[in-house]
């Protein structure tokens, strides 16, 4: 991909008002965030930041229309804009995000009194069980695509989630 | 797909924790093929959603799981296959009692207003990819007497007539079979007519549980999602989801 390419790719999701495209091909991976989303990930480690995260994903989901004029201003310079989205990418490529890829209810067990199926620190391997997500009384398994180690649990047991939040941070081992 | 996908094979075991976690354990020792249905005599911890016990005497109901290759839900809306199954099960009964059955929103199956099927369905995903969905039914069928004061009924309550378990699963194999090549062939308004025409309370009055408050409403759609939409006393239509309200009985 080209820096032309990259540049109307970046004023194409400023268009389309949504806040994260994430694209990966064999050997290339671009992530496009708004700003909006960037500034409040500044940090990956710092815990409290990776809180927030999901404040702003469930608030652009309930207000689609409001929030989408914002990301076009911000992403209009589009060659500035560029840069920034590729450190970001460095700056948490030793961490996986697992995101939620479809809204219901987050279980982290498999049942009201049972264990849940994973905790901070678990080593996980991939095809292990991460957690339910419910939706509509069809119960989604979620499995692990990687291995590695839960360094976050992003989500509340129980809670209702929107499509793509934050479920899990994953240092891949 | 042939037209026998749902019940090619039949592994029948007469004690098992729950048929849908016997039929996981298969699945992940690819000691079982798609399609196949495992059928119980007895489960030691029936499960219905989320915690829910299903209760069943040993022998006298129709308690099984199917299993189905995700790659063939491509495309189509999730609830679709919740929707397939409840209408089969429907149909099945239809088959052997006189009596009119509802499909209660979202996919419970009503007699009479009392329950006499349960369904669990739990679908395996790996990343994004939909890897499986385990299909759990728990079919009331020659059971007379409940327990704990369930209000529930059952085939042989309705026709005062004793059934063959395996005669009613291969019903229901040919019923799920019919419905659900419909799905992939994408005739969703044929299922959703179907559906609709069996709604308990479709287009009448009835009440839902909606947050703290009890509200009587019409009952105006089901969507491919699943989302319900109510005309409330305003004349306004709203939406729902699952976790925001519930009908009742």
């Amino acid at each position: 991909m080209n820096i032309n390419e990259i540049q109307d790719l970046i004023k194409f999701v400023a268009k389309a008002g949504v806040n994260e495209v994430e694209i990966e091909k064999k050997e290339f991976k671009i992530v496009i965030k708004s700003d909006y989303m960037a500034k409040k990930k500044t940090n990956f480690k710092e815990e409290p930041t990776i809180v927030q995260q999901q404040i702003p994903v469930g608030n652009i989901a309930a207000q689609p229309v409001a929030a989408a004029p914002a990301p076009v201003q911000e992403a209009a310079p589009a060659a500035p804009a560029a840069p920034p989205a590729a450190e970001k990418e460095e700056d948490n490529s030793n961490l996986i995000t697992v995101k939620a890829q479809m809204i219901g209810t987050f279980y982290r067990s498999p049942g009201p009194d049972k264990d849940p199926f994973v905790e901070v620190g678990s080593t996980i391997k991939a095809g292990d069980k991460l957690c339910i997500i419910e939706a509509m009384k069809l119960f989604n398994e979620i499995e692990s695509e990687v291995s590695g180690k839960i360094v976050k649990v992003l989500a509340e047991d129980q809670s209702p989630i929107e499509f793509d939040q934050p479920l899990f941070l994953v240092d891949p081992s | 797909m042939n037209n026998q996908y749902f019940g090619s094979h039949i592994i029948q075991i007469d004690r098992v924790s729950s048929t849908n976690n016997y039929a996981a354990k298969l699945l992940n020792q690819t000691k079982i093929p798609f399609g196949a249905v495992i059928m119980a005599q007895f489960q030691d911890d029936g499960r219905g959603q989320r915690g829910a016990v299903w209760q069943s005497k040993s022998g006298e109901n129709l308690l099984f799981s199917s299993i189905l290759e995700g790659s063939l839900m491509k495309g189509s809306p999730p609830f679709y296959l919740s929707k397939c199954v409840a209408i089969s099960i429907k149909d099945t009964l239809s088959y052997f009692v006189k009596q009119k059955i509802h499909l209660k929103w979202p996919n419970d199956v009503l007699v009479e207003r009392q329950k006499i099927a349960g369904v669990l369905i739990e679908n395996q995903w790996k990343g994004n990819n939909l890897f499986s969905s385990i299909i759990g039914v728990g079919l009331n069928v020659n059971q007379t007497h409940f327990e704990y004061g369930f209000d529930a009924t059952s085939m042989k309550l309705l026709s005062d007539k004793d059934y063959d378990l395996k005669e009613v699963l291969q019903v229901f194999c040919t019923k799920l079979n019919l419905n659900f090549n419909k799905l992939l062939s994408k005739e969703y308004s044929d299922l959703q007519q179907d559906y609709l025409s069996s709604l308990y309370k479709y287009n009448e009055k009835t009440h839902f549980k909606i947050g703290d408050k009890l509200e009587e409403v019409v009952l105006r759609d089901v969507n491919e999602n699943g989302i319900v939409s109510l005309e409330m006393s305003s004349g306004n239509i709203q939406e729902y989801d699952l976790s925001q309200a519930r009908q009742l009985i």
